[in-house]
């Protein structure tokens, strides 16, 4: 039995401006094991990046409980939060959200610097990372001189590099064409096997969802009966993490 | 007619309105035709409300720099007004006679005349300075006066004409022993006080009726017969009751030289109530019961006097003076000056008044009114007895009332104002004024604008009639008409005419756009009308021959030499005086307005690099503003809006901006003008106590014209709106689809037209082929800019060469970009002058540019030339400081953000880091000169040549030049007992010279020659040593004393430019010049008659001096015996300098010897003092110039915050991103300001080396004694307070923003777009 990662309890949160008041989250309840790869999915304004944002730490909730890895996150202050995310945990944005005036390379190995390594174990680090994603020959290269697949594969490294036990994805593929989310998915759901990394991503896409262990369904800031996954995608397999694996010319819209 | 300052500024103004008001207009037409693209623009202010605020600050800066020049300017130029006026009063213009106006035109015309007029000034002393007040200046006699006068009464635009005589003085007050060396004599009638309304300081009415005539030339006539009467009584051997008799004599020379041609003494009988009314206190004679002053009243019957061997012949006036001055009666009218040649009036005066006042007796002592500024000069009050040199004579008057209004020259002078009839008694010109005041229609400033039409009715009403007819005959004689015929038919048709009805403005712009030889115009109207009537003069002529652009045009006839001199000596004849433009109060009110205007300008040049960094902060905010809403203009694009439609956008919302801005930056200018203003007076105050009350206080009005407050508006506005369509153009050109992903503009190669295409290829070429030909014009200016424009091109082409091979862009443009910005870097921070040697400066010094080359271009260049190395290299640098800082886990994370950041947008960091630069580089100057000021502008021996104190000659030295002050001393401490504290003096005369090398007798030199006296010698021995001997002198002492005792040798500065002595030469070899003197050298200040200086003599050059400035001056010096030995005569030393004994008041002996001397018109100066109050007023204003500097500083912390807040605007989703891969606040507050830090302290430190490299640079440059090789101290203390405030406003600009920055929830932030 695995055991609990993550815990949420009647998690409620409101947007507020001086005419208007959404309710977000209205008591939302959801428990996430350790290793597990679950999508939540919903239609759009649901809840779904708010309780991602409020599970991750990055927004506060009003009201609920939140414990992440037997701590408490809400009696957390701002300083042990963001230390706590940069340690363990990794962040997927649709947006890709790099730093733009940045490598590839430099934009990998800022949490690590964050957690206070030293800055040549954290290149060393990062480099490993990106030649783990495939981009071993586009280290130097800055963001806006990458594809979006690519991109988001230096968004991948950046979440993975730390090792973090908990990663947070906001519609990872919703900026890149079919083929590439599907590249993209697979290391994702590879890294998730061979590391034992819990994946919590926000989706619209069916087909994530059903890579995914479990799909959390939202509707008006609430959860609604949850229903499993078809099946696992038989094309995982650890293979695709060896560095002799995917060719990085096949990088753009290329399979892994 | 010429567009005067005001018709121009009116001109300037309407433009600058109109401006506005069309790009107002532009914008509204435009916002009413698409109302949803303003809209759009406008919604964007209130948006962000503080951001909104912060670009109105931003862009206020160049508005505050305008308008604060533009006000101190006016303040100025008002309180100039206001004191002119105060001292002009009603009067406008000064007709004069011809002399005066050569005098007060001096400088301006003919070159001969001035000179002649000069030398007969200085060179003929007492005698012929009368001769001058004879014949020169009397001018204008009383009938002619009473003419004009008359004929001026139907002149409606003439409402007041009074008569004058002005006259040069030296004043002494008696009461407090104070005096000046030079003063005027201003002497009016009732004339004066009813038509122009003077009043005293404590608000009287000034009445001249009411002033007591004073002596007069009985004064004068008294002393010189009491002179007379001694030499006659001597003889005779008679000396009891001799006083009284002198008494009487003196009294009846009085009548004769006030009325009578001659009176016999003998049966010379006066009233003793006559005396009384002649100011004579005559009780001690009613006392002893004579009322009736006869020489029988008085005991010396005819049997007494013949005992005495005088005859009753011999007491006739004409007979004295006949035998004892051995003048002929006849010449009775010129026995004035005769007399004054005569005798020794000088010391003659004070032994009358002690004389009379054996008996009690005293003569009468007049009223003047007083100046303030004499006032204050001459510390005198109401009563104080002031004595006004006429000639060398003092004649003592009594103070009635201080003035406010004293003639056109009390606002600059000390002026005596006296009654008209007194002064033609003392200067002999009985019938006769030199200067008639005229007031125009209006009050004391709207009077000035009839100046020019008052002027020339003036003229043609001054006109003698009978000249007149001579002119008009000669003009008709037929070659003299042929030639009028053949000129008028040259002259151009204009093409339309604008007639003096039409408004000033159009006649400025007609004038301005079509300048019209108006002499010619004239002489065409001539030929128009000199015919008719055959005979006579028409009114139409006469206002012709009235005006002096005719006669202009009259001399320039085609005609032979002879005719021409005829011409122009009927011409010259034709006007009995000249209206002295000069001294117009519109003239001198024009002078204030350009004198106002001057200071504004410099405020405005050195407030350019201020305005220079404002004007890339506007464009930086709008390119900041671009950048953030680029993608949305992508959007807009992509939906169909036009390019002009962004503009139209951007535009309106920057109007909005600018509009505002420019209303808060007319009042903080404001602000800022007051507070300089402050500082100003409060400088010129604390002069003023320094010199205790011997000056005038000059009174600070603040004062702003409306205008300015329009023009700085108006400036402000367009400046910004020009700036803000430019920037709006410039982002307007973007990509649409790299707008909307947000990519980089990639650029567009394959759009370009082949016309372009050529050009790229050809541009760098032509630049260096430009460059080259520019090079080779040799000057060092165009050399420095030909060098940079060569490397443009170098770069351009190499650009474009590298462009086609596979380097990668970013390396491409580092190394050439890098070789570009080194490249110009060390060709304009190098100091070629000095690196080079001779060869450079003889480069520098043809070239006129120099002077403001290195504030105006090599400020700017070095700064961007470093700047550039640096942007394009940073990313090197940055790898360093990571190399070093980024050890430390903790910083690691956040300078790699802090450093990329900046480095991403190489444009807006460049920009930012050139506005700090410049401004920092300014204030560094400004604080290096003013070091230099302080430690290398020292009293110094050197400076002082060990004396302490020094005279200098003045207008009125010509007079009675002081010829030996060594000499006089031992007569005068009797009377002026701190003389005898003096210990050295020494002198130098000097005088212009010209000289060749014996062996280079081919070149011909000139500059200043100084012959210095023995104690000179002694002084200077101590102070100044030789940088070259001449072979057989073997100390310096040995030349030294060879200057003292010997006629044939000279010593000369390094600078006197020996052709065969070069520097590396360590002796001097045997090097002789010729020297000569030529004619009339500085006349005024060596009067004696330096046209009869003999031939040339030979010298040997004995010794150079090490320094180039020594107090004697002069490039040679010789000793005084040779001189005048050249001269002929004694010459009279320009200069003297004094060293008084130790533990001796210096300024006491100071003031003893202006006592002392007060006649000879010397002007004494205590150096230490002089020295510091030049250095706190030097200090003063260079700080006012470096506070005013500093605003631009504020320029550099706005720029700063208002990036720092568009970065956290703009990069409010990366920083989520941070937040949310673990950056703690303040590690992302922390980013944000290092950025800053980045910023502001490379473009601090840029701009502090730029400005200590200019600094030392221009302070050599006026300090040329310094050699490459001295060292200065370097203010490192003030540059180093300056950068750590400037850094410390910077970073509080910042810290705001990145606060802010740090505290955004990631969530909110990453949700931002």
């Amino acid at each position: 039995m695995q055991s609990a990662i993550i815990t949420a309890e009647a998690v409620h949160k409101t947007f507020r401006n001086s005419q208007i008041e959404v309710h977000a989250l209205r008591g939302v309840s959801i428990t996430v094991n350790a290793g597990e790869m679950v999508a939540i999915m919903g239609p759009s304004g649901c809840g779904k990046t708010t309780l991602l944002n409020c599970l991750s730490g990055l927004d506060e909730c009003e009201a609920g409980e939140i414990t992440i890895e037997g701590a408490n996150l809400r009696q957390m202050n701002d300083k042990t939060r963001t230390l706590y995310r940069a340690q363990r945990m990794g962040f997927i944005f649709q947006t890709f959200n790099l730093l733009p005036v940045i490598t590839a390379v430099e934009n990998v190995e800022l949490p690590l610097l964050v957690s206070g390594v030293k800055p040549g174990d954290a290149r060393k680090r990062a480099l490993a990372a990106l030649d783990q994603v495939g981009l071993a020959d586009r280290v130097q290269h800055r963001p806006m001189e990458l594809s979006g697949g690519q991109r988001q594969r230096v968004t991948i490294a950046r979440s993975l590099v730390n090792n973090p036990a908990i990663v947070w994805c906001d519609e990872p593929t919703g900026n890149l064409d079919s083929k590439t989310a599907m590249d993209v998915l697979t290391l994702m759901r590879a890294l998730n096997q061979q590391r034992g990394q819990t994946f919590i991503i926000v989706t619209h896409d069916a087909a994530i969802g059903a890579l995914c262990d479990r799909i959390i369904h939202m509707q008006d800031g609430l959860i609604v009966p949850t229903t499993e996954p078809a099946r696992i995608a038989p094309a995982f397999s650890p293979a695709v993490l060896s560095p002799a694996a995917p060719s990085p010319a096949g990088m753009d819209g290329a399979s892994i | 007619m010429n567009p005067t300052l005001v018709e121009l500024i009116t001109i300037g103004l309407a433009v600058l309105v109109v401006g506005v008001l069309a790009a107002v207009s532009i914008l509204v037409v435009q916002s009413l035709r698409r109302p949803v693209l303003a809209k759009i623009g406008l919604r964007n202010i209130p948006r962000r409300p503080t951001q909104s605020a912060l670009i109105v600050i931003g862009l206020t800066l160049s508005t505050v720099i305008i308008v604060s020049s533009l006000s101190i300017g006016d303040t100025l130029d008002y309180s100039v007004r206001r004191e002119t006026v105060a001292a002009y009063g009603k009067v406008d213009e000064i007709i004069a006679p011809p002399l005066i106006s050569s005098f007060a035109g001096f400088g301006r015309g003919d070159p001969a005349a001035q000179q002649q007029a000069l030398q007969d000034l200085s060179a003929g002393g007492l005698t012929t300075l009368l001769t001058v007040v004879q014949g020169g200046l009397p001018g204008i006699s009383t009938e002619q006066y009473a003419k004009l006068k008359a004929a001026a009464q139907n002149e409606p635009l003439i409402d007041g004409m009074a008569g004058s005589i002005m006259f040069p003085t030296i004043i002494r007050n008696t009461t407090t022993g104070q005096g000046v060396p030079i003063g005027f004599l201003f002497a009016v009638d009732k004339d004066y006080d009813t038509q122009f309304g003077v009043t005293t300081t404590d608000g009287q009415s000034v009445k001249m009726d009411a002033l007591k005539s004073g002596v007069g030339n009985v004064f004068v006539a008294a002393s010189d017969a009491f002179s007379a009467g001694q030499r006659l009584i001597g003889s005779g051997g008679i000396s009891a009751t001799a006083g009284t008799a002198l008494l009487a004599a003196a009294a009846g020379i009085g009548a004769v030289l006030t009325g009578a041609t001659d009176v016999d003494f003998s049966t010379l009988s006066l009233d003793v109530s006559t005396l009384k009314q002649l100011g004579i206190d005559t009780s001690p004679l009613e006392q002893r019961g004579i009322y009736t002053v006869s020489l029988a009243s008085l005991g010396l019957t005819s049997d007494r006097l013949r005992t005495l061997g005088v005859t009753t012949d011999t007491l006739k006036a004409s007979t004295i003076l006949s035998n004892s001055l051995g003048i002929n009666p006849a010449q009775v009218a010129q026995l004035p000056n005769r007399l004054l040649a005569a005798v020794n009036v000088n010391t003659l005066g004070s032994q009358a008044d002690t004389f009379l006042g054996q008996y009690g007796l005293q003569l009468r002592q007049g009223d003047i009114y007083l100046n303030r500024l004499g006032a204050q000069n001459l510390d005198a009050r109401v009563g104080d007895v002031l004595e006004l040199f006429i000639g060398p004579i003092p004649v003592p008057y009594r103070v009635k009332a201080i003035v406010g209004e004293a003639g056109p020259l009390g606002a600059v002078l000390p002026v005596a104002m006296m009654r008209l009839d007194e002064a033609q008694k003392l200067l002999f010109m009985q019938g006769k004024i030199n200067n008639v005041l005229v007031s125009n229609k209006g009050d004391e400033l709207g009077g000035v604008e009839y100046t020019a039409e008052v002027s020339q009715k003036l003229r043609t009403l001054a006109m003698d009639e009978g000249a007149l007819n001579d002119v008009v005959a000669l003009l008709r004689r037929p070659d003299v008409r042929a030639a009028i015929t053949e000129t008028a038919n040259r002259a151009p048709r204009p093409a339309f005419r604008i007639g003096p009805q039409a408004p000033p403005l159009v006649r400025s712009l007609v004038a301005s756009l079509i300048p019209a030889d108006t002499s010619l115009t004239q002489v065409k109207a001539l030929n128009d009308v000199l015919d008719q009537p055959a005979t006579g003069v028409s009114p139409a002529v006469r206002t012709l021959m009235g005006d002096l652009n005719t006669r202009t045009g009259l001399r320039r006839l085609n005609l032979p030499t002879a005719t021409v001199t005829e011409l122009d000596t009927a011409l010259n004849k034709l006007n009995y005086f000249d209206l002295v433009d000069q001294l117009s109060k519109s003239t001198v009110l024009t002078i204030s307005d350009v004198a106002g205007g001057v200071f504004s300008q410099i405020f405005s040049l050195f407030g350019i690099f201020s305005i220079l960094s404002g004007i890339l902060l506007i464009f930086l905010i709008f390119v900041m503003l671009a950048t953030e809403r680029r993608s949305e203009m992508g959007i807009a694009r992509a939906i169909g809006v036009q390019r002009s439609h962004l503009v139209q956008m951007f535009v309106t919302e920057g109007m909005v901006y600018d509009l505002l801005a420019a209303a808060l930056g007319v009042v903080l200018g404001l602000l800022v003008s007051y507070a300089m203003i402050g500082f100003i007076a409060n400088l010129f105050g604390s002069v003023t106590t320094q010199l205790g009350a011997s000056t005038g206080a000059f009174q600070f009005h603040f004062q702003v014209a409306p205008a300015s407050i329009v023009a700085g508006y108006c400036l402000g506005v367009l400046l910004t709106y020009i700036v803000v369509t430019v920037a709006s153009w410039r982002v307007s050109r973007l990509n649409i689809v790299a707008a909307i992903r947000d990519l980089p503009e990639e650029t567009n190669a394959k759009r370009r037209s082949t016309l372009n295409r050529v050009w790229r290829w050809v541009f760098g070429p032509i630049l260096i082929i430009l460059a080259v030909a520019w090079m080779l014009n040799g000057t060092y200016t165009t050399i420095l800019l030909g060098a940079s424009l060569l490397l443009w091109g170098v770069a351009t082409l190499s650009l474009r060469i590298l462009e086609r091979t596979s380097m990668r862009a970013d390396t491409m443009g580092r190394i050439v970009y890098t070789t570009l910005g080194l490249g110009v870097l060390l060709v304009w921070a190098i100091p070629w002058n000095t690196v080079t040697g001779n060869t450079t400066r003889e480069i520098l010094q043809q070239d006129q540019l120099l002077a403001v080359l290195p504030f105006v271009l090599r400020g700017p260049m070095i700064i961007l030339g470093a700047i550039m190395t640096i942007m394009f290299n940073a990313d090197a640098i940055s790898w360093g400081v990571s190399r070093v800082l980024g050890r430390i886990p903790s910083i690691a994370p956040i300078l790699k953000t802090a450093i990329a950041y900046p480095l991403n947008a190489r444009f807006r960091t460049g920009m930012a880091m050139v506005m700090f630069s410049i401004v920092i580089s300014t204030v560094t100057i400004m604080a290096m000169v003013i070091q230099a000021t302080q430690s290398l502008i020292v009293l110094s021996d050197k400076t002082s040549g060990g004396f302490e104190i020094s005279t200098a000659n003045t207008l009125l030295s010509a007079f009675s030049p002081l010829q030996d002050m060594e000499a006089d001393i031992p007569n005068l401490v009797a009377a002026y007992p701190r003389l005898a504290d003096i210990d050295v003096i020494g002198s130098t005369a000097t005088t212009s010279a010209e000289w060749n090398e014996v062996n280079h007798s081919a070149i011909i030199f000139r500059g200043q020659l100084a012959a210095v006296n023995a104690a000179y010698v002694t002084q200077a021995e101590k102070v100044y040593p030789f940088k070259l001997r001449a072979p057989g002198y073997d100390s310096d002492a040995a030349v030294w004393q060879a200057l003292r005792t010997r006629d044939d040798v000279a010593i000369v500065t390094p600078r006197f430019g020996l052709v065969s002595v070069t520097t590396t030469t360590v002796t001097l070899p045997e090097t002789f010049i010729d020297l000569s003197i030529p004619i009339a050298g500085n006349a005024l200040l060596a009067p004696n008659r330096l046209d009869q200086m003999s031939a040339a003599r030979r010298f040997q050059v004995i010794g150079v001096l090490a320094d180039n400035s020594t107090r004697a001056g002069g490039l040679a010096q010789i000793n005084r015996a040779a001189l005048n030995t050249m001269a002929g005569q004694t010459v009279a030393p320009a200069a003297y300098y004094i060293k008084v004994k130790p533990g001796a008041d210096v300024h006491a002996v100071k003031q003893e010897l202006e006592r002392a001397f007060v006649a000879n018109g010397i002007s004494v100066t205590v150096m230490a003092e002089s020295f510091a109050l030049g250095q706190s007023v030097t200090r003063g204003i260079l700080s006012l110039f470096q506070g005013f500097m500093a605003l631009g500083l504020l320029v550099g912390i706005a720029a700063l915050g208002v990036i720092t807040s568009r970065s956290v605007v703009e990069r409010r989703q990366q920083i989520g991103v941070l937040r949310a891969i673990g950056f703690q606040a303040r590690m992302v507050a922390l980013s944000l300001v290092l950025e800053a830090s980045f910023i502001s302290l490379t473009g601090l430190l840029i701009g502090a080396a730029t400005g200590i490299l200019l600094g030392d640079s221009i302070v050599r440059s006026f300090f040329t004694q310094l050699s490459p090789l001295t060292v200065f101290p370097v203010p490192w203390l003030q540059i180093g307070a300056i950068l750590l405030a400037s850094y410390g406003f910077a970073l509080l600009t910042t810290i705001i923003p990145a606060w802010q920055a740090a505290h955004i929830y990631p969530a909110e932030a990453l949700r931002y777009e």
